[in-house]
C-alpha cells in the first residue's frame, strides 16, 4: 500500500501512476445521492434523489438540477457546495462565449469548459480537486446530448448513464432497458423506474427531482405535480 | 509548481496607461481617428399598461449617413430593452454586456430582472469611465415593481421619468411631448396642431427649448409670456414639478394613442434634426408582453423614376462637337484548295 504514503498530495503522482485525490474524489461521487440520465431520440432526461438531512428542512427551497443556459441543464452527484462553484463558472463562461461569437454555446464547448475548470483543480497548488460529477443534458443544433464529467476533468457522452451511490444498479438496469428510438416520455419512465429501483424509502414527487428538454430547446425541470403525474403513469 | 487560481475582481475605471502618448501623437499631428456617432432621436414614454420606446433609424459619421436602416433599440432582458444616443460602439457595448449581466443574475436569483438593476449595472460602469464611455440611454421596462422609464447620461446620472427623449433631436421629440401630453390626446387636438405649426416654423432647436413650457392657453403670446419665466423652469426642480403634474394624465393614455405619440415625436425628430432620419422603431413593453415593432414607420421611401430604368431622347444632352472615325476592316481573300476532311 505504497499508494497511502502519496495520498496527501494531490499533484504528487504516486508509483502506481494514479493520483490518489482523484480516486478519493470519486469516492465522494460514489457516496454521494443517486443521478442519472437518459437520452432519447428527441430529448434528454436527467434525474435525482432529494433525500433532505430531516424533515424539517424546507424542501421547496432546494433544486439540484439547475440551468447553465437556457437549452443545457445539469445534475450532480456529491458534495452541493462544489456543484454551485462549477454551475456558476459554466454560467459565466457561456455568457462570455456569446459575448465573442455573438452564438449560444454549443453543448460540446461547454462541457469542455467545465471539465477544464475541473481539470486546473487537479493540476494546481493549494486546492483540491472538486467532489462532483456533473451530468449535462443539452439540446442543440447537434440533437439531444448527454455528458457526464468527473473531477479528474474527463468527460464522456453517453446514452444514458447513473451515477452516485447506486451506480452499479442503476446502470445494469439501465443497460437492459435503453433502446435507441426512445421518446421522451418512455425516457421518463425509465428514469423513474431506475430512481425506485435502489430507493430507500418510498418514492414521491417531493423526494426526487426530474429535468428535460424536448425539440423545443427549453430545459425544465419538472414540478413536483407533473412528476407525480409521471409516477402516477409508472406505477 | 502552479500558483493557485484565484478569481480577482477586475479593476475597473479608465486606464490612464496611453494618455501620454495620445498626447505626443496629437503634437505632432497625428489627428486621433474619429468615430460613428448616432445623431439620434430617441424617446420613451410611460402609458397606462407599460412603456413605449422610440428611436430613429439613422446612424452619422460627421455628415455622412454612415446607416440609413440601424437599430437603436437594443434588448437587455425579456422585459427591459433600453435605445441608445451618442456613439454606435459604445451604445452596443454597454448594452450586451449589461445584458450578459442581467443573464447570469437571473440564473442565480431565479426571478425576472428589474428596470432599476439594469439602472444601477449602467450608471456604474458609465461613472467609472468618466464620460469616455458616450452612451447616452433611454432604459424601459416593465417588472413586479410596475412599468419605469430612465434616461442615463454618459457620465452616468440618471433621471427618471414619465417621457423622456435623448439624442440630438431630443428637443424636437420633447416638444411634441410636451405639447400633446399635457391634456390627453382626445379633447384639445385642434389646439395641439396649432401649436406644433407653430413650433414647426420655428424650425430650430434653440426655440423649440424656449417653448418647452407649459402652455395653459394657445396663442402667441402665451408664448411670450413664457420665455420670461424661462429661467425657473429651466432650473431642475421646477422641470420635474411640472413633470409630476402630467403624472396623472399618463395612466390614461392608450396604447395606441401612446404608440402614437411615440411616432410622431420620432418623426418631428426625423424631419427637423439633421442627426436622425430614415424610419421609426417602436417597442412596446407591458407586463408579460413586449412587442417590438421594427419600422413601424416608414417615412421616407425611396423614390425610383421608373422601375424599367432610364430612356434618354437625343436633345437631353447638348452636343457641342462630333467626330466619326470610321473603322475599316482588311480582309485578304486568299484562293486556296477546299478543305479537305
Amino acid at each position: 500500500m505504497s499508494d497511502s504514503q502519496y495520498s496527501f498530495s494531490l499533484t504528487t503522482f504516486s508509483p502506481s501512476g494514479k493520483l490518489v485525490q482523484i480516486e478519493h474524489a470519486l469516492m465522494a461521487v460514489g457516496s454521494g445521492q443517486t443521478s442519472l440520465g437518459i437520452k432519447a431520440a428527441n430529448g434528454v432526461v436527467i434525474a435525482t434523489e432529494k433525500k433532505l438531512p430531516s424533515i424539517l428542512v424546507d424542501e421547496a427551497s432546494i433544486q439540484k438540477i439547475q440551468l447553465m443556459t437556457p437549452n443545457i441543464g445539469v445534475v450532480y452527484s456529491g458534495m452541493g457546495p462544489d456543484s454551485r462553484v462549477l454551475v456558476r463558472k459554466s454560467r459565466k463562461q457561456a455568457q462570455q462565449y456569446y459575448r465573442l461569437y455573438k452564438e449560444t454555446i454549443p453543448v460540446t464547448q461547454l462541457v469542455r469548459e467545465t471539465a477544464t475548470v475541473m481539470q486546473e483543480f487537479t493540476q494546481s497548488g493549494g486546492v483540491r480537486p472538486f467532489g462532483v460529477s456533473l451530468l449535462i443534458a443539452g439540446f442543440d443544433d447537434s440533437g439531444p446530448q448527454l455528458y457526464q464529467v468527473d473531477p479528474s476533468g474527463s468527460y464522456f457522452s453517453w446514452k444514458a448513464s447513473a451515477m452516485g451511490k447506486n451506480v452499479s444498479n442503476a446502470k445494469t438496469f439501465l443497460e437492459k432497458r435503453y433502446t435507441e428510438d426512445m421518446e421522451l416520455d418512455d425516457a421518463v419512465h425509465t428514469a423513474l423506474l431506475t430512481l425506485k429501483e435502489g430507493f430507500e424509502g418510498q418514492i414521491s414527487s417531493k423526494n426526487i427531482e426530474i429535468g428535460l428538454i424536448g425539440t423545443n430547446r427549453k430545459f425544465r425541470v419538472l414540478s413536483p405535480a407533473e412528476i407525480a403525474d409521471y409516477l402516477a403513469e409508472v406505477e | 509548481m502552479a500558483k493557485a487560481r484565484v478569481d480577482l475582481p477586475p479593476k475597473g475605471g479608465f486606464s490612464f496607461d496611453l494618455c501620454r502618448r495620445n498626447e505626443m501623437l496629437t503634437k505632432k499631428g497625428i489627428q486621433l481617428p474619429g468615430f460613428r456617432k448616432t445623431g439620434t432621436t430617441i424617446v420613451g414614454l410611460i402609458f397606462e399598461d407599460g412603456v413605449i420606446l422610440g428611436a430613429d433609424t439613422r446612424a452619422t459619421e460627421g455628415p455622412i449617413v454612415a446607416d440609413k436602416n440601424c437599430e437603436k433599440i437594443h434588448y437587455m432582458a425579456p422585459n427591459i430593452y433600453c435605445c441608445g444616443a451618442g456613439t454606435a460602439a459604445d451604445t452596443e457595448a454597454v448594452t450586451d454586456m449589461v445584458s450578459s449581466q442581467l443573464q447570469l443574475h437571473r440564473y442565480a436569483t431565479r426571478r425576472e430582472s428589474r428596470v432599476i438593476t439594469a439602472l444601477t449595472l449602467l450608471k456604474s460602469h458609465l461613472f467609472s469611465y468618466q464620460g469616455h464611455v458616450s452612451a447616452a440611454l433611454v432604459l424601459g421596462g416593465v417588472d413586479v415593481t410596475g412599468p419605469h422609464l430612465h434616461t442615463v447620461y454618459p457620465h452616468g446620472s440618471t433621471d427618471t421619468l414619465p417621457f423622456a427623449t435623448m439624442g440630438s433631436g431630443s428637443l424636437a421629440a420633447m416638444a411634441v411631448f410636451e405639447s400633446k401630453y399635457k391634456e390627453g390626446l382626445t379633447n384639445c387636438r385642434d389646439k395641439c396642431r396649432r401649436l406644433e405649426a407653430e413650433l414647426q416654423l420655428a424650425g430650430n432647436c434653440t426655440s423649440a427649448a424656449v417653448r418647452r413650457s407649459p402652455v395653459a392657453e394657445e396663442g402667441s403670446r402665451e408664448m411670450v409670456v413664457s420665455r420670461r419665466k424661462r429661467r425657473e423652469i429651466a432650473s431642475c426642480s421646477s422641470r420635474l414639478h411640472l413633470l409630476r403634474e402630467f403624472g396623472e394624465w399618463i395612466r390614461e393614455l392608450a396604447r395606441e394613442d401612446g404608440i402614437q405619440l411615440v411616432g410622431e415625436a420620432i418623426c418631428s425628430g426625423i424631419f427637423n434634426d439633421l442627426g436622425s432620419g430614415s424610419n421609426v422603431d417602436v417597442c412596446v413593453i407591458t407586463k408579460g408582453k413586449t412587442d417590438y415593432l421594427r419600422n413601424h414607420q416608414l417615412p421616407n421611401p425611396r423614390t425610383y423614376i421608373s422601375s424599367r430604368g432610364y430612356s434618354f431622347d437625343r436633345g437631353y444632352t447638348e452636343v457641342l462637337s462630333t467626330k466619326i472615325t470610321p473603322l475599316k476592316l482588311k480582309a485578304e481573300v486568299v484562293e486556296n484548295d477546299a478543305m479537305e476532311e
